[in-house]
């Protein structure tokens, strides 16, 4: 008996990858960039579109920009050339994407979302591609392809999973860069990059905030953590002939829980004395040039060693933040060094010299307080942190992008008394990315997000079933920004954290009153017992 | 193979003909719950709903496995009528399969779970504009800065 009263036809067509029609469905894209900040940042063709718009108003000559805009860039970066011709589509990149896991697109395979860019790439700039057109894997360029890209490669964080499993090296998320960078061209870009980039750009930082208020924030926090810890602590800005420049992302000082890690970068510098000035001018680590263009990244970060050389510090220190790291690890000295006029970096508590850091002279904090704690030179009570059962996501850009991976857990160790990881192959090299990364932590783009993000959230829940998890810590900024949500929708029950967060909690602070509260101002706890899987509700 | 197995399989076969046929491939032989998080939390769930359906419909069991699947499909490229088909397809299944199975008893049963899907459905995108909220609140709310406002 077969009963097909209720047979909905579901399957969606199978049509040919090369196929670019795409459905801008409310949820899964992120609003045009508004006029007035593309003009602000001098980008071309500043205009009001919407992405489900049928006419885009392009240039009339757009597809003379892209192609030269290709031609440029192909000449310009050796890797862009490789990476478009190297790639054998062996697939082995093909089930690592986390889009592609949670959203179960075709497209978001990374090599298919190469093949968008390659495939015109072999019709105008191969032999046989010219010759014999789609024949030889070409596709033409229409109007079409760009909006397909415009979907695709803003469906991309730029996390670089992909590239760890790429048996040739291929770089997708560098191919996404030239992808949008080729977008920008025809004034196809996003609100949520442009407007920070053009704030951070005029008034230094992504929401705009100004010298005044920044100081003001920075005050308010240092009067909330003298509540929690009685000690008054210094605010430092702009001081000229400070050993040390420290840089976060705008974001700890004005949303949370990135806030409460701003507390714990405070109490950690008040207790060792740290000779370190605060900059209003260099207020935001964050970079979403990095997210538009390589020119636009360059503008962006070259206030940090403007100001560093200003107020002639010796070194710089950097807070918590995801890309700010891949920026300042990766293209920071080419773009803007030598950093000639700063020394190499060393530890004032410790005399540790940071090597590794010699030719930017930026050390992370996670390695800065890491060296501290391997020195003893301060004092952890973790049982203030016992509330928490605490596990570590692996931040992308600073696992994937610097190799920072031993230090935040060498932190989290010392100041936590319950930590468990999650499953080896979503951690480390191999972390699956929050899903809001590259400027996509918008809350029009939620749906695409969620998709995104299950995977990472799917290991959360893991951990959260064995071992009765409550807390996710992490390093970046958008993280913070964005885990809250994701986990509220996948595995509520979870917060997040910045580790310095949790070092704050524990930080034992030289003349401190007793500490009643954590740096949320919530009552410290006695340990709890771990939930046991049973207990645990499927949320 | 035992029927129940044979049914599972063609039940998860039938759930994901809602993907690309490239993905169909991938959602069916990856499975390491990791590797394959939407064909993990399909086919691990699907199976406590196939044991409920032929058993006792316990509710404690019945609705987190449900819950698990729809909070998955809700937020895909998928209709609702289409994230929730998965249910109706298992009448069909068990009649190829096992057609000495009792048909009206499991299909007043797997119209109870077709009914606990929609509500599941209708509850997860709810979520999502509840989240979305949230997350906006979020955004500015430097704890100082609130209590300098008085709020």
């Amino acid at each position: 008996m077969t009963d097909n009263r209720h047979k909905i036809e579901q399957v969606p067509p199978r049509s040919d990858w090369r196929d670019p029609a795409v459905e801008f469905r409310k949820g899964t894209y992120c609003h045009s960039a508004g006029a007035k900040y593309v003009e602000a940042l001098g980008l071309p063709n500043p205009r009001d579109w919407n992405p489900a718009d049928a006419d885009w108003k392009l240039p009339s000559d757009w597809k003379e920009i892209i192609l030269n805009g290709m031609a440029e860039r192909l000449e310009r970066f050796r890797s862009f050339k490789l990476f478009m011709d190297v790639c054998v589509r062996c697939g082995a990149c093909a089930d690592k994407c986390h889009y592609y896991l949670g959203s179960n697109d075709p497209k978001n395979m990374p090599m298919v979302r190469a093949e968008l860019i390659r495939s015109v790439y072999r019709r105008y700039f191969t032999p046989a591609g010219r010759v014999f057109g789609s024949l030889a894997g070409g596709r033409e360029l229409t109007e079409e392809v760009i909006k397909e890209w415009f979907y695709y490669f803003y469906q991309c964080s730029e996390c670089r999973r992909c590239s760890v499993f790429c048996p040739f090296g291929i770089d997708t998320a560098e191919i996404t860069m030239i992808g949008r960078e080729l977008l920008n061209l025809l004034g196809c870009n996003i609100n949520w990059i442009t407007k920070p980039a053009a704030d951070c750009f005029r008034v230094g930082n992504h929401l705009g905030i100004q010298p005044h208020a920044f100081k003001d924030s920075l005050e308010f926090a240092a009067d909330e953590l003298e509540e929690v810890t009685g000690i008054r602590v210094d605010i430092p800005i702009g001081k000229k002939g400070a050993e040390v420049l420290f840089v976060m992302p705008s974001a700890d000082f004005f949303a949370t829980p990135h806030y409460y890690t701003l507390l714990g970068y405070m109490s950690l510098f008040h207790e060792i004395g740290l000779d370190f000035t605060y900059s209003a001018y260099a207020s935001e680590g964050g970079n979403f040039g990095l997210f538009t263009s390589h020119e636009m990244m360059k503008r962006l970060n070259a206030k940090i060693y403007d100001e560093a050389r200003r107020l002639g510090v010796k070194w710089i220190l950097g807070g918590e933040c995801g890309h700010m790291w891949r920026v300042l690890h990766q293209y920071m000295e080419t773009m803007n060094g030598p950093a000639d006029f700063l020394e190499a970096p060393v530890s004032p508590v410790t005399g540790t010299r940071f090597e590794n850091a010699r030719s930017t002279s930026m050390v992370h904090i996670c390695e800065f307080t890491a060296d501290l704690l391997y020195h003893d030179k301060i004092t952890l009570d973790p049982k203030r942190n016992d509330k928490w059962s605490v596990t570590y996501h692996d931040s992308c850009n600073p696992a994937r992008g610097m190799g920072l991976l031993e230090e935040p857990r060498y932190v989290l160790k010392r100041a936590c008394n319950n930590f468990h990881e999650m499953p080896e192959n979503t951690i480390r090299e191999q972390t699956f990315c929050c899903g809001s990364g590259s400027g996509l932590g918008t809350d029009e783009n939620l749906e695409m997000r969620l998709r995104g993000g299950f995977p990472r959230a799917n290991a959360v829940r893991h951990v959260r079933e064995k071992h009765g998890v409550n807390l996710l810590s992490c390093i970046c900024a958008i993280d913070k920004a964005t885990m809250p949500t994701l986990l509220e929708y996948w595995v509520p029950g979870v917060e997040v954290a910045g580790v310095h967060e949790l070092l704050g909690n524990a930080l034992v602070m030289t003349g401190e009153k007793e500490r009643t509260t954590n740096l949320r101002g919530e009552p410290l706890q006695a340990a709890v017992p771990e939930t046991s899987p049973a207990e645990v509700v499927h949320g | 193979m035992r029927t129940e197995d044979a049914i599972l399989e063609r039940w998860f076969a039938r759930a994901v003909e809602a993907y690309p046929g490239e993905t169909v491939r991938f959602l069916t032989a990856e499975r390491d719950q990791f590797r394959n998080p939407v064909g993990h939390v399909l086919r691990e769930n699907l199976a406590v709903l196939l044991r409920e359906l032929l058993g006792g419909m316990e509710p404690s069991r019945t609705k987190p496995a449900l819950e698990a699947i729809i909070r998955v499909r809700a937020v895909q490229e998928l209709t609702a009528t289409q994230a929730v088909e998965f249910v109706f397809a298992l009448r069909s299944v068990v009649g190829e399969l096992a057609p000495e199975h009792d048909a009206l008893s499991l299909g007043r049963k797997v119209d109870q779970l077709a009914l606990m899907a929609f509500d599941e459905y209708v509850r997860c995108r709810e979520k999502m504009y509840e989240i979305r909220l949230n997350e906006s609140r979020r955004a500015l709310s430097v704890p100082a800065a609130m209590a300098r406002m008085g709020s």
